[in-house]
């Protein structure tokens, strides 16, 4: 580290930021105060050993191209002022479980030392938990959420859920990015991986018992869905599945308007109704609508079916647009299933009734994925930096010392280029914050010193 | 010479690669300017500095967000580039076949339409390659220089 920013006599000293998260927003941050303050030092604290977040964990295995984003961040790490502290969960020191985090074996701090040791911190810790599926039935152990399955294929250390026991009939509810990504690890066999890095011993998990059956409840119509025409071209271009499309029974138009999904930010995932109002889903513009659909009628395009190679079982797929999951429940002989006779590859059926077209359907599942968003759990170690998203606009300041920013500050909502913007625009917030006075930066604070010294020792550095 | 180079970036890389390639110009005796297309006045565009252009591709072969509002406001005031020089650097993936590489040259169109002359190759980066987008420009930079200069001595014009 250069010592002379150290020097605490120094007429405009430099600000010793903790940045707590190494995903897209954590870094953006990162890089935006770096540029702003070049003297300033930095601590960017992941609970991973590793950096990256879902960049890394979250970016589906099949697509490797997007994870290369992270090599504009190489040059962050050969900084002198940036040092990385991995392998470290912060906390909030006021929560209820506070106490079992401290307990626990694994390196901690809370976030109170780190606003006493640094000048300010920025939370950029994200939502991945998946949501949970809000009807009754919706915990049983048959379900598994799309993030665990990107955590489990992309090699993630704590993914610990074996993708044995999916097929071979699937429900699949969700249709935007996240749950495109899961229907193309649906429908993919192992030769489809060949230039994807990809835990090879999950994947097989999965291909020794692939899905044959695979329903997808989308709860919008097509046009309205938040899914790139881009993914859904991406499926009608990969030579696997056939697919079935029921549409919506409303008449599809260019611009639907589909009942905010109650996990956006503004409206509380378990209410009935929403708390205060939220933005909504986008309305799509009528070109990207166009494109959708477009897309999706390709999927039942005649010739793309009698293209398929021939002698390789396709799973069927089956579109199911204006769709809402109602309940589940276990078929009584496997009422008593548990999550571990499941992973073996037991049948664990269920059945699923959604409404469509104002009736009740029901469909037989051997598992259920949800693909409904994100959120940040109770227990979560920072769950009160999570409460009241901001959604695309707002501030993420929480105090002059204390910002969050990305999914944290926004809600699950928004891809990497939305991520970038946000944190550009908060870290920016901080940088006002010196500017007009209303943040200090102390010299007499001790910084990375100041935190407990069996933390620093165990954390997974490039500095010391 | 007067240097400025334009960017239009969703996740970053444009951003970057903009800023390497002003670090190497300045290093070798230019006046670079570097601004976010986003922020920059159609209308202001001139004969007296060389433009560079670095736009990725977004979406179905679009310009990314960003740059939108540029788009809009130079086609709303259709600015008379003639004299204008400018080389453009497009970012783009091949995973996306049928538009791949089409975000800059949204911005390529117009200037051309408006009567600008773009000098040096077209450059690409292709983000399914292994080469990093900064690599590729600094290469690809160096012709520029060349075509830049070329271009301001025949009038005698800084």
């Amino acid at each position: 580290m250069n010592d002379d920013t150290r020097e605490p006599d120094a007429a405009s000293a430099a600000p010793r930021i903790s940045i707590v998260g190494t995903g897209p927003a954590g870094l953006y941050t990162a890089q935006t105060l770096l540029r702003a303050l070049p003297a300033a030092e930095l601590t960017l604290w992941d609970r991973r050993p590793r950096p990256y977040g879902l960049i890394h964990e979250g970016v589906a295995a099949d697509h490797p191209h997007t994870k290369r984003i992270a090599r504009q961040f190489d040059r962050l790490w050969q900084s002198p002022h940036v040092r990385f502290a991995g392998g470290v969960t912060v906390f909030d020191g006021n929560a209820p479980h506070a106490a079992r985090i401290i307990g626990s074996d694994r390196p901690s701090v809370s976030l109170e030392t780190l606003r006493h040791c640094f000048d300010a911190v920025v939370l950029a810790t994200g939502r991945i938990a998946d949501r949970a599926l809000p009807v009754p039935g919706g915990g049983h152990p048959t379900v598994r959420g799309a993030g665990t399955i990107a955590r489990r294929l992309n090699g993630a250390p704590d993914a610990h859920r074996p993708l044995s026991g999916i097929g071979s009939d699937v429900v699949l509810v969700g249709a935007g990015n996240v749950a495109l990504d899961v229907l193309r690890f649906l429908v993919k066999t192992e030769d489809d991986y060949s230039d994807c890095p990809v835990d090879a011993t999950a994947l097989a998990e999965y291909t020794a018992r692939p899905a044959q059956r695979i329903t997808v409840l989308a709860r919008s119509g097509i046009a309205a869905g938040t899914g790139d025409p881009q993914m859904w071209r991406e499926l009608v271009a990969l030579p696997r599945g056939i697919y079935r499309v029921h549409e919506a029974g409303r008449p599809s138009t260019g611009v639907e308007s589909a009942e905010p999904p109650a996990f956006l930010p503004g409206t509380a995932p378990s209410a009935t109704a929403p708390s205060t109002p939220g933005p909504g889903p986008a309305i799509p513009d009528d070109r990207t609508a166009a494109a959708r659909l477009e897309a999706v009628a390709a999927l039942t395009d005649p010739e793309r079916e009698a293209a398929l190679p021939p002698g390789v079982p396709q799973p069927q797929v089956d579109l199911y647009f204006g769709a809402i999951p109602l309940r589940i429940e276990p078929v009584a002989a496997d009422a008593a299933a548990t999550e571990e006779e499941l992973a073996d590859g037991g049948t664990g059926a269920c059945t699923v009734d959604f409404d469509w077209r104002s009736e009740t359907r029901r469909v037989c599942a051997d598992s259920i994925i949800t693909a409904i968003g994100f959120d940040v759990p109770d227990d979560d170690p920072l769950a009160s930096a999570a409460v009241a998203p901001t959604g695309p606009g707002g501030s993420g300041r929480l105090a002059p010392d204390l910002y969050r920013t990305g999914w944290l500050k926004r809600g699950p909502v928004g891809a990497i280029p939305e991520n970038r913007a946000c944190a550009k625009s908060v870290a920016q917030e901080l940088l006002d914050a010196l500017a007009g006075g209303e943040l200090h930066v102390d010299p007499s604070k001790p910084g990375f010193a100041g935190v407990d010294a069996e933390v620093r020792a165990r954390c997974v550095t490039t500095a010391r | 010479m007067n240097i400025h180079i334009l960017y239009g970036t969703e996740s970053g890389n444009a951003e970057l690669v903009a800023e390497d390639l002003a670090d190497h110009l300045r290093g070798e005796g230019a006046a670079v300017a570097v601004t976010e297309l986003r922020a920059c006045d159609p209308s202001a565009l001139t004969p007296d500095e060389c433009y560079v252009v670095v736009c990725s591709t977004h979406g179905d072969g679009e310009v990314p967000n960003s740059v939108e509002p540029f788009v809009e406001r130079f086609d709303a005031e259709q600015p008379d580039l003639t004299g204008v020089r400018y080389a453009v650097f497009g970012l783009g993936d091949r995973f996306y076949e049928a538009t791949y590489s089409q975000g800059s040259e949204h911005l390529d169109r117009r200037f051309a339409a408006q009567g600008a002359v773009r000098l040096g190759e077209y450059g690409r980066h292709d983000a399914s390659s292994w080469d990093l987008p900064s690599d590729v420009a600094l290469e690809w930079i160096v012709a520029v220089q060349e075509a830049f200069a070329e271009a301001a001595e025949p009038a005698g014009a800084a």
